[in-house]
């Protein structure tokens, strides 16, 4: 049992270009991403899709963790493609599931992309630049900041319940499923715990003091930033052109199949 | 050095261990441990003895070598197989604590095995009595203190009956009487003729309680002797980043008139008095 789907999320400290992008560029591209995933379902632009987030994987110097996450993730994968071939009343349910299997992938790809090169406290401090309130967007960055710590402790707690002999691997179903309580429980309990001592550190250290907040980090919108933008846009634009205004010959796939 | 017996428990044979895409952690770990030893292991942080012990029941598998659990390779058995002769106890118990009660969490391990219901209570009792947790029974392991939670988390190992009991770092956040406590606990299971190992820090405790001890650095066995032998070795300390104990500090002051050699009070108190002329032993 791993847990190494969350790896591809966690923060890798490397310094790339895309370590350097400010993080309102990389939220564009994540947007720019979800767009075009989301309003093409062909077999073609999703495979586009998949594979052009692959060189941004590469620069970010996060092949291993992707590659982690990936394997990680085999069995959703597996399960998403099975579900659509099988359940789709489609003459086309194979190249319909490879594809929506492919939209699961490429957003897979970019969001990984983002938390692999993006640091916590700079995404912080994007989403302040955007008016989003500090409390928030606390409580987002630290929710994101201990994904890789609960996936860590969840793993302790596998192994130590495995070493009393619970067998998490063999039996049907419903029995896995409850075999999960012990495990469920502890991590539970722990996180309880350690989200009520982190709120006692914190206003400890003044948390909450004033409204007005000085930061660490300060980001600047750089010529890259602005060059990266523009190309997001540019790609979504050319997106929403082929599908809209040329009419993308295999357009509405999904409605046809329900008419 | 330790000789190796003709009935070792545990046969590490040239182990190399590293997680996915990251410098070894193991680095040709060579080690007999003989049926019956009490034994510690001591390590700079990050020496690589957590991950040693994951090998023990297979919670990892070496990525070169192999791992014997009484002479039986750990790659060709489950963790639950192993598990049934070696024991692990976490060290923070609070990764494994999920029952409503005491008793309900400490006959957990016993009916993943599926001892009967009459062994299940018979052991169950036996344990909670032997850890002093028996008036706890009915409550819930979150009600207890972190001594006592820790307590429960070593019964609920003790009460299957491994052969082998591995301990990460059971004195962690334990007052003095919960470590007499331990130590007690470690002496029965010595005369039932258990294997012992303990992750420890806590150098003193290694002092009073095992006869043999391992040093672990950089995912290598740098010592593997009787602890007197390398708790009086400052060299070897030094290298693996441990402080030495105090008695033995004590005497390398006075290595002129004094043994380097002594461990206990009781030895340096001996030597004093025979320093001082009024030794009457």
């Amino acid at each position: 049992m791993s847990l190494d789907i969350v790896q591809g999320f966690k923060f890798n400290r490397n310094n790339t270009i895309l370590h350097n992008l400010d993080p309102r560029a990389k939220l564009v591209y994540i947007s720019s991403i979800l767009t075009l995933s989301l309003i093409f379902s062909e077999l073609y632009p999703m495979l586009i899709l998949f594979v052009s987030t692959i060189p941004l994987v590469i620069i970010g110097k996060a092949v291993n963790e992707w590659l982690r996450s990936m394997k990680g993730g085999f069995m959703i994968i597996l399960m998403i493609f099975l579900l659509n071939y099988f359940l789709l009343p489609a003459e086309n349910a194979l190249s319909l599931s490879t594809s929506l299997t492919l939209r699961f992938l490429t957003i897979f790809s970019a969001f990984s992309i983002f938390f692999t090169t993006t640091y916590p406290e700079d995404l912080a401090v994007a989403l302040i630049k955007l008016k989003i309130p500090y409390d928030y967007v606390l409580t987002f960055t630290m929710a994101l900041r201990f994904i890789p710590t609960l996936a860590k402790e969840a793993q302790i707690i596998i192994d130590a319940q495995r070493s009393r002999g619970l067998e998490l691997e063999s039996g049907n179903f419903i029995i896995r499923i409850k075999r999960f309580i012990p495990i469920l429980i502890p991590l539970f309990i722990n996180s309880l715990r350690r989200a009520s001592q982190i709120a006692e550190a914190m206003e400890s250290r003044a948390f909450g003091y004033s409204d007005k907040r000085s930061y660490f980090h300060e980001l600047n919108f750089t010529i890259y930033d602005t060059l990266f933008t523009l190309s997001c846009i540019v790609f979504t634009s050319l997106g929403l052109y082929i599908k809209f205004y040329l009419r993308y010959s295999e357009t509405l796939v999904l409605a046809r199949l329900w008419p | 050095m330790i000789n190796r017996s003709s009935y070792p428990a545990i046969t590490f044979e040239d182990v190399w261990f590293s997680y996915s895409s990251s410098e070894p952690i193991l680095r040709g770990v060579n080690l007999h441990i003989n049926e019956g030893d009490v034994v510690a292991i001591l390590g700079e942080n990050g020496a690589g003895k957590t991950t040693l012990i994951k090998h023990l029941n297979g919670l990892l598998k070496p990525t070169r070598g192999n791992v014997y659990i009484y002479g039986e390779n750990t790659k060709s058995k489950s963790v639950a197989e192993l598990s049934r002769r070696v024991g692990i106890v976490f060290q923070n118990p609070d990764h494994q604590l999920f029952a409503e009660t005491v008793e309900e969490e400490v006959s957990f391990a016993l009916k993943n095995f599926n001892y009967p219901t009459h062994i299940v209570s018979l052991r169950v009792e036996k344990i909670l009595k032997m850890l002093d947790l028996w008036e706890y029974r009915k409550c819930s392991p979150f009600s207890l203190s972190g001594g006592e939670r820790k307590r429960v988390a070593i019964a609920s190992i003790l009460s299957y009956d491994p052969s082998i009991i591995v301990m990460d770092e059971p004195t962690v956040g334990q007052d003095y009487a919960q470590k007499q406590k331990l130590s007690e606990i470690i002496r029965l299971l010595q005369i039932q003729g258990k294997t012992i190992i303990v992750v420890t820090h806590d150098i003193e405790f290694v002092c009073e309680n095992f006869p043999k001890t391992i040093i672990l650095s950089q995912g290598n066995v740098l010592a593997y002797d009787y602890t007197r032998n390398i708790l009086t070795n400052f060299e070897l300390l030094l290298k693996a980043h441990l402080l030495p104990p105090q008695i033995p500090y004590l005497a390398s002051k006075f290595n002129s008139i004094l043994p380097r050699n002594i461990l206990y009070v009781w030895e340096m108190r001996n030597e004093i008095l025979r320093v001082m002329g009024r030794l009457t032993v």
